[in-house]
Order: C-alpha cells, then structure tokens, then sequence
C-alpha cells in the first residue's frame, strides 16, 4: 500500500531513514527536473538536488505535520536554487553556453519545425526572470497549484499569476518574433 | 462568456490547470466562436511546446545512493539533535509564550488553536531552534511573550537575554545589573520561572564559585547547553566587507563560502579591523 508523504515524513521524524529513502526515492526525478531548468548546468542541479534532500532531513523536526509535505519540499528546493543562482551571479556573468544546456527533449514525432519552434522556446526561457522562471517551472514541473506555489515562495497567489503571466508573455514575444523571421 | 473574457482567460491559463471544471465556460465558448478558435489552437500549440520542454526527467544514476550516504553520515554526527526532540513550543500572536519539555503530539494541540500569524511564528521559532541546536545559530531573533511575567522578573530576563552567546555570568552579575544587588536569591527564583528557556538564555547564569547551580529542565540539560555553545564558533566575517556577524543573523547567510572567516571573539575581529553588523549588532559586554 502506498503511503502518503505526510505519513512517511512523519516517520522520518522519528529517524526513519527508509522511510526518507522512499521519499527521496519518490520525489528526486521532479526535483532534479526543476532544478535543471532553473539552473541549467546538470552539475549545478544534481548538487543542489542532493543538498536539497539533505536539508530536508536536518530540518525534519522543524517539519509541522499538518503542513503538506510537496510544497514544504519544493521551498528548500527553490531557496537553494535561488542561492546558488545568485552565488553564480557574483562570481560571473552567467555563460552564454548554458542556454543550449538545457536538455534536448525527446521528440517522438519527425516534425522539424516543431523541434526548431521548442529549441527557440529553449533559449527564450533563459530570458526569463528567475523568480517568474521559477514560478513557471514549478508549475509545469510537477504541476503545482498556483496556491502551493504561493506557499513555496512565499508570495500571493495574485504575485504567482502575474509572475505566470509575465513569464508566458515574454516567452511568446520570443516565439512570434522567431515566427516572424522563420516567415 | 464573450471573446475578450476568453481571450484574458486564455492569457493567464497554463496546462497543468486546464483540466479545472472552472474552465468550463472557457470550452462551451470556443464551441461557437470561430475566431477565438484560432488563438485557442495557437495557445495550445505553445502549451505543448512547454510541456514538453518543461518535462521531468530521470534524475542521474546514483543520487539516491549519494543522498542516503550523506544522511547517514550527518545522522551520527548530531549528538545535541536529542535535546531539540523533546521541545514543545506554546505561541501566542504576541510572540512565544512558553517552551516546555514534553512528548510532541502536544506542539500540534498547541498549534491547533494558535491563529495564522501565530503559526508562522512557530514555525519561524522551530526552525531557529533547530538550527541552534546544530550549531549554525547563535542569536534567536524571536518575540517573546512575558505578560504572564511580573515586572521584576522581565528585568531579570531582559538583562539575561543580553548575555552572548558563549560567555557566562554569575547570579551576582545580574542581580547588580537589575539593581538589586542582594537580591541574588529573588534573581535565582525569576530564572527558575523563565517561561521561555534557551530562548532567553538563562543557562548562561551559573555561580560565583564556579559551580553550575540550578536549572529548569535540570542541570543535565544546563550542562549540555553550554557545552553545545562551547563547541561553536560564535562570529563570522566577511573578508570583502569586514562585516562581522552573529552565526544565524541573515547577513551571515549571505556571506559567500570563499569570504567566510570564523571568531572566536568579537575582540578578535575589531583587532584586525572587522565592524559590527547593523542588524545582529554583536556587542561587548561586561562581565
């Protein structure tokens, strides 16, 4: 029977390490996959991915259990996200090669101008604010609500929508700008 | 529904929340309307792109294991996380009213009644004291709650929460600093009532001769408290603004891992030429 991430962590609480192995087992995928697209370098996201997990388990007593377990997660994750990105941001500009780091998705049909329109929406995410970039992957990611997202980063609901909007709206002046060239 | 509320809607929607039977109105609309059809069938061709772009993908071979290794390391090297296990926090929306030892099933009954603020006090405070208790936290910034207390004894707490972290002062020390300078007795009984132990670090007080004296949660508890502060290195400075911080105050959080210089003591910062942080203000104090 599958249990619910609340009652794993709540066993994780007592120092329970399997049950924070299932857990780590159950969300590392997705956590992994928002870093990397908020970070781009693979590196940079595994490291930041097994920090995340670490500081979950050090902070576990801090954990109240009538909090969700996903969103309680995902804040460790987007804090660490959000430190490293600017740790980044003092020690350099952010290199120019990282926009063509991001992971070439899987295309299952032959259809070459949808590839080429999703490497645009590629670069053009890097464009993108961190905080509204974040805000979209978080969405997209794992599909969080737009309350979950407000409560992973601690902002309004309003602020996330707008955020979403802002992002969306800057990725489609991208896009119909390369639509016009390509035109 | 008319074209320029579908065309609005159509702006703020994304794909993982489509499916939400609010967007019904949103469907019925485009059944009939040709030219939002259009920027519909657009909207949904970009949607996917980001779907897909925005996927999850397999985490590396390996991290799990790296995970669990690093856990297992950190789980035997915390010999204070003990002491925090049996802290029950009791938050008022003034600030915390009392921290008490017991099973932790009552920190929920206390949350169960305490209002939202209240609640992300609380969760603020553990977090804090969680972190003090693994040595990366040396100042609580926290409001405390002592309406319960009588004024003498807010005195008495008052001058114990000036005490730093790491030092010690005798019971005579604070019954001068009061201004009751016989009243050593009375100053022993007002930190014996301290509602909000470790918070207010009334563990710092110990005898003139030397000896421990008495303690709250017992001596056990006063013994292994000062031990957890003898352990950590109290300051950090940054070496490119020769800011020195409080371990725990948010500008020490910011200091980047390459700036990073550990004190033992404010005095030997202010000899090479460190200044004190506006915000934790680390302080002399006379003992």
């Amino acid at each position: 029977m599958d249990c619910s991430d609340e009652v794993l962590f709540a066993h994780v609480q007592q120092g329970d390490r399997q049950a924070f192995g299932l857990l780590v087992q159950r969300y590392q995928d997705r956590v992994y996959s928002v870093a990397r697209k908020v970070l781009y370098h693979p590196q940079d996201a595994q490291d930041a991915t097994q920090q995340a997990f670490l500081q979950a388990w050090q902070k576990r007593q801090a954990y109240n259990p009538q909090w969700r377990f996903r969103p309680w997660l995902y804040r460790i994750v987007a804090n660490i996200c959000i430190d490293e990105y600017r740790r980044r941001q003092r020690r350099q500009a952010a290199p120019p090669e990282c926009l063509e780091a991001l992971p070439a998705p899987e295309a299952p049909e032959q259809d070459y101008a949808r590839q080429e329109c999703r490497s645009a929406l590629q670069a053009a995410l890097a464009h993108v604010p961190m905080e509204a970039r974040l805000v979209l992957v978080l969405c997209y990611v794992d599909g969080l609500s737009y309350g979950e997202i407000a409560r992973v980063r601690g902002i309004s609901v309003q602020t996330v929508k707008s955020q979403l909007r802002r992002a969306k709206t800057l990725l489609r002046q991208r896009l119909e700008a390369y639509r016009e060239v390509k035109s | 529904m008319t074209c320029e509320q579908a065309q609005k809607l159509l702006a703020q929607l994304t794909w993982p929340q489509v499916q939400a039977s609010r967007y019904a109105a949103l469907y019925r609309h485009l059944q009939h309307c040709g030219s939002c059809q259009q920027g519909w069938q657009q909207w949904r061709q970009d949607e996917e792109q980001l779907t897909v772009l925005l996927a999850v993908e397999p985490a590396p071979a390996g991290l799990w294991e790296h995970v669990m290794t690093n856990i297992h390391g950190e789980a035997t090297s915390t010999a204070q996380g003990g002491l925090w296990r049996s802290i029950v926090l009791e938050v008022s929306p003034q600030g915390i009213q009392r921290l008490l030892l017991q099973d932790a099933a009552r920190a929920d009954a206390a949350l169960a009644s305490a209002s939202l603020r209240a609640g992300a006090l609380w969760d603020r405070a553990r977090t804090q004291l969680a972190e003090y208790f693994h040595g990366e936290r040396t100042i609580f910034q926290l409001p405390v709650d002592l309406h319960a207390c009588s004024p003498f004894e807010r005195d008495v707490l008052a001058a114990t929460a000036t005490i730093p972290y790491g030092e010690v002062r005798s019971y005579k020390w604070l019954a001068e600093r009061v201004g009751r300078p016989s009243a050593a007795r009375a100053i022993g009984n007002a930190l014996h009532k301290n509602p909000v132990p470790v918070i207010i670090p009334c563990h710092r007080i110990v005898k003139s001769d030397g000896s421990l004296g008495g303690y709250a949660f017992g001596t056990a508890w006063k013994t292994r408290l000062l031990a957890l502060e003898q352990a950590t290195v109290p300051f950090v400075g940054c070496s490119s603004t020769r800011i020195l911080c409080y371990r725990g105050c948010r500008h020490e959080r910011r200091v980047q891992e390459g700036n990073r210089i550990h004190f033992a003591s404010l005095r030997d910062a202010l000899e090479v030429g460190y200044r004190p942080c506006k915000v934790c203000q680390p302080a002399y104090q006379d003992a």
